[in-house]
């Protein structure tokens, strides 16, 4: 696949803006997964049981994400540990807020360029969607230049990047290759969860018979449970794995029936979504971006999230804006503007001083110190209320978007 | 705008230049208390009654260490008495309890600025008045207290000058680092001269 000369060069100045930015940013996140992954390297294999059986190794507390997470971390921190030096071990036992250690630019900036390296290629991959050059250097200005990658890529450190990877890949061989594409998803799902839940669009967008269908979602499904196999039989998998983040939490937000009894909203929407996607795009792979931006966002957003949540629906939402030109329009310019926003709003209100403050700790431990946006609105206002705006004005910039581009296409 | 979007490179530079100033100036002109030195440590160290270690601040302005320290199942709710001295005049003193002691976990004591503390050197006393279960503390190989210590700065410009010459020199003395950033800077660089 050829590139041509201007999109190369946001490429590079993208990669570039990542490479730079990276070793002057900490977050503790990084440290965690490469620390609870060594163990592969000590011939670990499941991970959920010696956490249980060993729980003076875990430091940080049991291995909270999927199984392929594991593995992948466990291997990138072979060659990390290799170009860091001998101390690095040492380094990622200590506690979160070890960051007086004299090598911490080298340790962030070689724990973070596997992670550069896949948001380069999820960028690329997600160009050679569009046919025209203008329109490739679109997806790339705003895959590379737009605060919340940079926040979660270059500043925190996000491993989300990679199911990201793997559901842009899928979106690209949904309509040629679905099976394969059921199959990166169920990779996908493999290490966070989320990607389970854009089967159910693939399968009703795709054009096939309904047994081609049962298929692709059956593919989808098994090569999820097939990474996961092994573990089944781990009590500590359940608790600590998959049953923990979202599979949780989108069971909490509702509204009271009354007498015990609670509308759900997050499955109430995601069923609306799937309904949606039967009533107005069976058999239309073309519109199957819309849904996952629709699906991911409302996961990533109707809950009580984390930051890099919101990588889940970045690349279908800058889809939707570059296609026919969107983000000129007023209503998705300022809809997108809203939604960065009240994001880092709603961020940088947690608790977690790690995602503001203490990312400059690295030019001066002494930040640790300083009080958190929430301590310091707390002094004149409820900061919990602050914040619920905020998740509010998210959710409802980032859900307008998506009912007005699955309304657009079918009102025409 | 459209000469921006043509070097795209002046994007990268722009935010990387407001990312790092913003950096600079949080670190440098918001935070209350600064580094001054790091011990590092490597093992716990049982307390009977008194701990005794000597600390050697760098610079001026002493006024919190951050320590690490081991109470076994959190057990351990007597008092524990903190005490600066420096030639066996007593500087600082302070009382807290075990319960704020975790199993292990870090404790910042703060005390009032000591002004002139570059160069000093003070004895450290912890003396723990009840000791069941025993309290631990972390040491370096010498039995000296691991931990950091604080300095609260006046706020001058040759305060400043220091801190930001001691935050880039953290950049630059890992030399292994900077030879892989620089070179991945350049090789990253020249493929985009190649592309304009």
């Amino acid at each position: 696949m050829k590139i041509d000369k201007m999109n190369k060069k946001i490429l590079i100045a993208g990669i570039l803006l990542y490479v730079l930015v990276a070793p002057f940013f900490y977050h503790s996140d990084i440290k965690e997964i490469y620390f609870k992954s060594q163990f592969l390297s000590q011939g670990v294999f499941n991970i959920y049981s010696y956490i249980e059986k060993n729980p003076n190794a875990a430091l940080f507390g049991p291995f909270s994400y999927q199984p392929l997470t594991y593995f992948v971390f466990g291997i990138l921190f072979l060659p990390v540990r290799f170009l860091a030096g001998n101390d690095f071990q040492q380094w990622l036992a200590m506690g979160n807020d070890a960051v007086g250690v004299a090598y911490l630019p080298r340790y962030l900036f070689l724990m973070k360029l596997p992670l550069i390296a896949v948001f380069s290629a999820s960028g690329y991959i997600l160009s050679k969607l569009f046919v025209s050059t203008a329109d490739r250097s679109k997806v790339l200005l705003l895959w590379f230049f737009n605060p919340i990658s940079i926040y979660v890529i270059a500043l925190v450190g996000q491993f989300d990047i990679f199911p990201v990877f793997l559901c842009i890949l899928a979106l690209t061989s949904a309509s040629k290759r679905p099976l394969l594409s059921a199959a990166l998803l169920g990779l996908g799902a493999a290490m966070k969860g989320y990607p389970l839940f854009l089967i159910p669009f693939l399968t009703i967008s795709i054009d096939a018979r309904l047994s081609k269908r049962i298929i692709v979602a059956l593919v989808g499904v098994f090569t999820f449970l097939f990474t996961i196999s092994p573990f089944m039989g781990t009590k500590s998998f359940y608790t600590s794995a998959a049953l923990s983040g979202l599979s949780q939490r989108m069971f909490i937000p509702g509204i009271s029936f009354g007498f015990d009894e609670n509308f759900l909203i997050v499955p109430g929407v995601y069923l609306l979504l799937v309904l949606l996607v039967i009533n107005f795009s069976l058999g239309k792979v073309k519109s199957l971006y819309k849904y996952f931006f629709a699906s991911s966002f409302l996961l990533a957003s109707a809950v009580h999230f984390h930051a890099q949540w919101a990588l889940w629906y970045l690349p279908f939402l800058i889809i939707l804006l570059v296609r026919k030109s969107r983000f000129s329009q007023p209503f998705y310019a300022f809809s997108s503007f809203v939604l960065t926003l009240s994001f880092f709003s709603t961020i940088f209100l947690l608790k977690d001083r790690f995602l503001t403050v203490g990312l400059f700790s690295v030019f001066d431990s002494s930040v640790l110190y300083l009080p958190s946006p929430f301590e310091i609105i707390s002094k004149f206002y409820d900061p919990f209320v602050v914040q619920s705006v905020s998740h509010t004005m998210y959710l409802v910039s980032g859900l307008a978007m998506a009912t007005k581009v699955i309304y657009e296409r079918n009102s025409k | 705008m459209r000469e921006i979007l043509n070097k795209p490179v002046l994007i990268t530079l722009t935010i990387f230049t407001f990312l790092f100033f913003l950096s600079l100036v949080v670190s440098n002109f918001i935070v209350k208390y600064r580094l001054d030195h790091v011990v590092y440590g490597s093992r716990f160290v049982q307390i009977n009654e008194e701990f005794v270690s000597t600390i050697h601040p760098q610079k001026d302005g002493l006024s919190m260490l951050k320590i690490h320290m081991k109470n076994p199942a959190l057990s351990n709710k007597e008092k524990i008495i903190f005490q600066l001295h420096e030639n066996s005049e007593l500087l600082r003193e302070l009382e807290f309890s075990g319960s704020n002691v975790g199993d292990p976990g870090d404790l910042d004591i703060k005390f009032e600025r000591i002004p002139d503390s570059a160069g000093k050197v003070y004895q450290l006393v912890l003396k723990i008045e009840g000791n069941d279960p025993k309290l631990s503390i972390y040491t370096d190989d010498n039995g000296k207290i691991a931990g950091w210590f604080y300095k609260q700065d006046n706020r001058d410009l040759s305060s400043v000058s220091d801190n930001l010459i001691s935050t880039l020199s953290r950049f630059t003395s890992d030399k292994l680092f900077i030879m892989i950033w620089v070179m991945t800077l350049v090789f990253l660089f020249s493929l985009y001269r190649k592309s304009s």
